[in-house]
């Protein structure tokens, strides 16, 4: 389970409140979407759910860790596929796997039996010698996938996952959210793809300006905007223009 | 409306030579101390540069004018300029011309507009020829003021000097192009940002050591007139020989000592012949210049099927830390851009001393004998152990190692690992370069010197200890003030302030400390037994108070 409790966060330089009073609470089990347009704060809270920013205010837990108190054992819990995969292409893909598995203390059989069966799932097991710079964008987005799982984490956090993705790759990585949840774990993703949370999101939460707008089922959402027919990208802009109305008054 | 070409020109020559900008504040704001403070940084540092290259050649052309006066031929002085500027311009053109071949992202943008290839490569040509035009610029300088100083030429010497400055690289330009565009073509493994930089770090290390040489051999015969006469810048020497020979020199020469219309007339000739030069290079290079910027940078997936061997045999648990340390190393050594200016420098160096040491064997050795005292007092082990602190000081990389990582940092905080274990590993990294550095220049000059193995293993020891102290000190630097936005690796190395204050600091803290031992009326132990305890204490407890301000400072970093 995931638990953020009143988290604010106002970057030190430019001064702005990315983040403002958000709570949320995500089960295991669930697929959880969360929603935004640009500069919503989605990435900001991510980074502060996986420790890489201080919040300012507010708590963060995470199988019930709490991140301020224990991150190395609140981090061992999640695996993270951030929204930037040119991170490290000087290295091999191997030897990033290695590094990783390394760094989560994965023994040597389970470190072998994951990268088999993950790098072939997502067809990238006879390049795992090659250099992660010679790798288009969604190999790369394929290889961060495979590295975020090796340690079999309770919680997957994936930032706009399917960008670079082909359509097998998108659909492969939709199937493995699916299985994670079925079995227990849980899954929290951001996208500005309307069709893909409306298709695999149990509970989405839209956001705007550092603020929770909404927190459901897409039902709930339809039911409470009253707008049972549309579908989720025009509820979304609703509520998105509804929220900007209000805060320029 | 600016036409394409001036744009496109403006655009490149910003690209390689504007520094980086900042956000303007409010209008009126004051610029920060720190702000104000780099500057002030920058513009030492280039006085400083240009004083030590310029003091080099004052050195030379002042006493090859006093060995060639009394023979009337002073004026091969200009001569001398001109072809030397010519092969330096040559030289060092042919490393940036080379280097910014094909400048990544921005050159890959520019096939995608409607511009012709000789535009592009006439462009390019230009960026380049700027900083030739600088460095040929000051060196005509320097030989035309002393022959203007003591000579006190007509006005018209003064034209002809500037219409050099602008024509000397003009000719090594166009041949630059003419040799690297069929290069680049025809060989396809060079059409990578890589290989040019090996090429370009090769002819480098070439020049340096040629020209290290050239200056160290000079150097030590330079108050002999007659070798300086016969062999340096007389009418048959190599210089004037090849000056002679080679047009645009001529002409360049001309230029400055023929006076009057004639002056003028070899001035522009001189200046029309590289411009022609350069623009039939343009002309008949451009489309397979801009051809081969087609791919450039592509890189082949290697394939190799993941069998159960081949899983086994890569994928292996190993310590964290370990792993740290492994990554570090492999970034650092597989960007050309970082080795170069890294660990590369303590293999660089030793060369520098072994062609110093040969070159001036002789001088050295009566230097020693007459020095007795020197090797048995404290004087050789000091030495040898500063020049073993220098290099073991000299690599940045832990004065740069978390700037590098600043792309991946998010990444690596969301990891469970100490944000201390991070640092050490960086630590690490740099301290054992700086072993290696310690070592090659301890125990190598105690043995130039030919100090006993007890004194070179002490000069190791305080050269370690002085290197080791470095590493703390430049990692908690770059830890407390990291360059964490960056678009190209080099701004991450060479721009970033970190290296030049710590290999700076650490050059002036020896001079200090040499100045400090020559005061001191200590023996050998004394001032080894101060100098280890002082560095090896400081540097341990650096290390011990690191890793509660790294978890803060990391903690804290927003990017």
């Amino acid at each position: 389970m995931i638990k953020l409790e009143n988290l604010s966060k106002t970057y030190a330089k430019s001064g702005t409140k990315a983040v403002d009073g958000l709570s949320l609470e995500i089960r295991d089990g669930e697929i959880f979407g969360f929603l935004g347009p640009n500069g919503a704060g989605k990435t900001t809270t991510i980074k502060m759910l996986t420790g890489v920013l201080k919040p300012d205010e507010g708590r963060i837990e995470i199988g019930g860790v709490d991140m301020g108190s224990d991150p190395l054992a609140a981090k061992s819990g999640f695996g993270l596929v951030g929204d930037n995969p040119e991170l490290f292409n000087k290295l091999r893909a191997r030897e990033y796997l290695n590094f990783v598995a390394d760094v989560y203390l994965v023994p040597d059989g389970l470190r072998r039996e994951r990268v088999s069966s993950l790098a072939s799932r997502f067809k990238i097991e006879d390049v795992l010698s090659s250099s992660i710079g010679s790798f288009s964008r969604g190999m790369k987005q394929k290889l961060c996938v495979v590295a975020s799982l090796l340690h079999d984490p309770a919680a997957w956090i994936l930032d706009e996952p399917m960008v670079g993705l082909d359509p097998q790759a998108a659909f492969d990585l939709k199937e493995l959210m699916r299985e994670r949840a079925a079995s227990g774990k849980l899954v929290l993703f951001s996208t500005h793809v309307m069709e893909v949370a409306e298709r695999i999101c149990d509970r989405i939460a839209i956001i705007n300006k550092g603020r929770i707008l909404f927190i459901g089922t897409i039902p709930e959402l339809r039911a409470r905007e009253g707008e049972i027919g549309d579908s989720l990208e025009s509820l979304f802009l609703e509520l998105v223009e509804d929220s900007d109305e209000a805060a320029l008054r | 409306m600016t036409a394409p070409f001036p744009s496109l020109v403006r655009f490149l020559v910003l690209s390689l030579y504007a520094p980086a900008r900042r956000a303007t504040g409010a209008a009126g704001a004051k610029p920060s101390a720190k702000r104000i403070a780099k500057t002030v940084g920058i513009v030492l540092l280039g006085l400083l540069l240009a004083g030590d290259v310029g003091s080099i050649f004052v050195m030379m052309n002042l006493t090859m004018y006093e060995a060639l006066k009394p023979a009337g031929l002073q004026g091969l002085l200009l001569l001398n300029a001109a072809t030397t500027a010519s092969a330096l311009v040559f030289i060092l053109g042919f490393l940036t011309a080379i280097s910014t071949y094909c400048m990544s992202a921005a050159d890959s943008g520019l096939l995608a507009l409607p511009l012709r290839g000789r535009s592009l490569l006439g462009a390019k040509m230009i960026m380049v020829y700027l900083s030739e035009f600088a460095f040929a610029f000051f060196l005509v300088l320097v030989a035309a003021a002393i022959f203007a100083i003591k000579e006190t030429p007509p006005a018209s010497f003064y034209v002809g000097a500037l219409l050099t400055a602008l024509a000397v690289p003009l000719a090594p330009l166009a041949a630059i192009y003419l040799i690297v565009v069929p290069l680049i073509v025809g060989l396809r493994p060079l059409r990578s940002k890589n290989a040019t930089m090996i090429i370009g770090g090769a002819v480098g290390m070439a020049f340096a050591i040629v020209f290290n040489l050239y200056v160290q051999g000079a150097a030590s015969r330079m108050n002999d007139s007659a070798w300086v006469l016969a062999n340096f810048a007389g009418p048959q020497a190599l210089m004037a020989r090849l000056g002679l020979a080679y047009p645009p020199a001529f002409l360049a020469w001309k230029s400055m000592t023929a006076g009057g219309a004639a002056g003028l007339g070899y001035g522009l000739a001189s200046l029309v012949l590289g411009l022609a030069a350069a623009t039939l290079v343009d002309f008949a290079l451009g489309g397979a210049y801009a051809r081969s910027l087609l791919g450039f940078d592509e890189l082949l997936v290697k394939r190799v099927a993941a069998t159960k061997a081949f899983i086994a045999r890569s994928f292996r648990r190993r310590n964290p830390l370990g792993s740290l340390v492994s990554r570090e190393i492999r970034l650092m050594n597989r960007e050309p851009i970082y080795f170069l200016n890294g660990p590369f420098v303590i293999l660089l160096m030793p060369v520098f001393l072994a062609i110093a040491a040969i070159s001036q064997k002789g001088q050295l050795g009566r230097l020693l004998a007459q020095a007795g005292g020197f090797k048995s007092g404290p004087g050789a082990m000091l030495a040898a152990a500063a020049f073993g602190a220098f290099l073991g000081s000299a690599t940045s990389i832990c004065c740069t190692a978390v700037s590098r990582d600043a792309k991946a940092l998010p990444y690596l905080k969301a990891l469970p690992i100490r944000y201390r274990d991070l640092g050490f590993a960086k630590f690490l990294h740099g301290f054992a370069f700086a072993l290696f550095g310690s070592l090659v220049g301890g125990l190598g000059v105690g043995a130039i010197l030919g100090l006993p193995p007890v004194d070179s293993a002490a000069a190791f020891l305080l050269a370690l200890a002085f290197s080791a102290f470095t590493c703390i000190a430049g990692l908690w630097l770059d830890t407390a003030n990291p360059r964490l936005a960056w678009d190209n690796p080099t701004a991450a190395l060479k721009q970033n302030p970190n290296s030049s204050i710590l290999i700076l600091g650490a050059m002036a803290l020896l001079g200090a400390l040499g100045a400090l031992s020559a005061f001191l009326p200590w023996g050998k132990l004394a001032l080894f037994a101060a100098y280890f305890a002082a560095f090896s204490g400081l540097t341990i407890a650096a290390l011990a108070a690191y890793p509660r301000f790294a978890e803060k400072r990391f903690g804290e970093i927003e990017n």
